[in-house]
């Protein structure tokens, strides 16, 4: 059934991929700092390089086109559709439940969207989702390349690997493991992580000067402190779960099918957040440990946005929904099993996919 | 929470969401096309001039004094942060099909490329259209116009 899933996830992503062939949305900022990479001159960008440097691959291998632009987050998106897969069944334990956390996160308009377009958001996802899977199966080293990785990507990934990190020392702690060599792994972690964010960010620029590359993120800090005020489209976090805004990305005619847009299903993101609210009265009242993960990530990924002051958009939810769509599957198979309403949620998601799919394609 | 309870809570999720999604497709495709229309060109006008204005000065300064080297701050950044303060009414993107020019032929250094796009608020339908604005600009003691060209919907490659 996984199987069938990805192939599928990946064939509906694949389809009219290279339509418009024009940028779109943020493609509009993110191609050209491509483009001056591969010809050599790297630019500064707001954003740390790495999401400019992978999809610089898709670039060089297919060329300076649509699908070379887009066919990396397309990728990424559905590997993201197989980690979510693997991390629910690693915390859940059952096969329904991480059939039905991978389903939500295929089927997610807003996954979707975004997933066609050459931004960042998907790559740093996916990069903190094996970040995460890695630190399950308890590979530190691993899972520190996944966090140097996802951090190179976007900074908003600081948050989940902040919280990654403490439950690394809580382990050590709680199993009383104090041999040099298992306190070592956790102080090996950052500095992991920070040497790859570095060396990333010293290579796409060509400059090995420290002092340099800490300029380069201060203009980054200073840059993304910079953004005020309201925009057009922003909405405010606790809106996204709410009524999630309706975002028009582009646009070639009046007509329903000439305009492409970023938005989710609100049924997705209710039953999220029921399920969330189900998961910490488990957690609390039943003592049920191993939804703690999904949920303090889905909050590391949620919360900082309530106290941000600058616009924002329903897009920066992409890093929180793996998590909150684990808890989904969780607790759809727990409260309604394998009843009609289990399949008739699940019917539902698809079929208003299908019923969104010629806005999100414009086609 | 019971296992009623909550098919109850699916089965209201189901009803309610469904409702939105065809409640707001229609509306997106609601009967406020003429005043959109009107309601865009008129912000347009009133809202970008100042806000190109001040980035055209941004520009300038910088190039005077080397504060903001290009490399590190791109102009379609400045413009981007210039833009949200005073467009709240339009949502903007920009694609390579923008031609800044100088009048002496000179392009402006930091901004080379970009189309301005006009978005409505949801309800309402985006529009096709084409705006110019002159800015004037000093450069090296003198005074220059620069037109600033602005259409949408880009034109296909």
């Amino acid at each position: 059934m996984l199987i069938i899933l990805l192939a599928f996830s990946i064939l509906i992503r694949l389809v009219l991929l290279t339509h418009p062939n024009q940028p779109v949305f943020d493609e509009l900022n993110y191609l050209p700092y491509i483009q001056q990479y591969l010809n050599g001159t790297p630019s500064f960008l707001p954003h740390p390089p790495l999401g400019v440097i992978i999809m610089g691959w898709g670039v060089e291998i297919f060329g300076d086109s649509p699908l070379g632009w887009r066919i990396v987050p397309v990728l990424m998106a559905t590997i993201g559709v197989w980690l979510t897969y693997l991390l629910a069944f690693k915390i859940t334990r059952r096969e329904n439940s991480a059939l039905y956390a991978a389903a939500f996160l295929s089927f997610s308009p807003l996954w979707f969207t975004i997933s066609r377009i050459a931004m960042l958001d998907i790559i740093m996802t996916v990069l903190l989702l094996g970040a995460v899977y890695s630190y399950l199966n308890k590979g530190y080293w691993i899972g520190a390349v996944f966090a140097g990785l996802a951090l190179s990507t976007k900074w908003v990934a600081l948050f989940p690997l902040a919280l990654i990190y403490g439950l690394i020392w809580l382990d050590i702690l709680r199993n009383r493991q104090f041999k040099v060599w298992d306190c070592l792994k956790p102080l090996c972690f950052p500095l992991i992580a920070v040497v790859i964010y570095f060396g990333i960010s010293a290579c796409f620029f060509k400059d090995f000067n420290p002092a340099h590359l800490v300029e380069i993120q201060k203009t980054i800090l200073k840059f993304q402190a910079g953004i005020k005020g309201d925009a057009l489209n922003s909405s405010p976090a606790w809106s996204w779960y709410l009524i999630p805004q309706f975002i028009p990305c582009f646009n070639s005619g009046p007509g329903w099918f000439d305009k492409i847009a970023i938005m989710e299903n609100p049924a997705l993101l209710w039953w999220g957040i029921v399920s969330a609210g189900l998961v910490l009265e488990r957690i609390i009242r039943r003592k049920v440990t191993n939804l703690c993960l999904p949920w303090l990530l889905w909050l590391s990924l949620t919360l900082p946005f309530f106290f941000y002051q600058r616009p924002l958009y329903l897009y920066y939810l992409i890093p929180a929904l793996p998590f909150l769509y684990i808890m989904s599957g969780e607790m759809l198979e727990e409260t309604a099993g394998q009843s009609f309403w289990s399949k008739a949620y699940l019917g539902f998601v698809i079929l208003s996919f299908f019923y969104l799919y010629p806005q999100l394609v414009m086609k | 929470m019971s296992k009623t309870f909550a098919k109850i809570i699916l089965c209201m999720i189901i009803l309610s969401s469904g409702w939105v999604l065809v409640s707001r497709q229609y509306a997106l495709f609601g009967s406020q096309r003429r005043e959109a229309y009107r309601m865009a060109k008129n912000s347009a006008a009133k809202k970008l001039k100042p806000a190109v204005e001040m980035m055209a000065a941004d520009l300038m300064a910088s190039e005077k004094t080397g504060e903001l080297a290009p490399r590190l701050y791109p102009g379609r950044l400045l413009l981007q942060q210039r833009m949200w303060g005073d467009a709240n009414q339009v949502e903007y993107g920009l694609t390579p099909d923008l031609q800044l020019y100088r009048k002496s032929g000179k392009e402006i250094k930091i901004l080379a490329s970009g189309v301005l796009q006009f978005w409505l608020a949801p309800g309402k339908l985006p529009l096709s259209w084409t705006l110019n604005i002159t800015v004037n600009l000093e450069v090296a003691g003198k005074t220059e116009p620069v037109i600033f060209g602005f259409y949408f919907p880009p034109p296909a490659n």
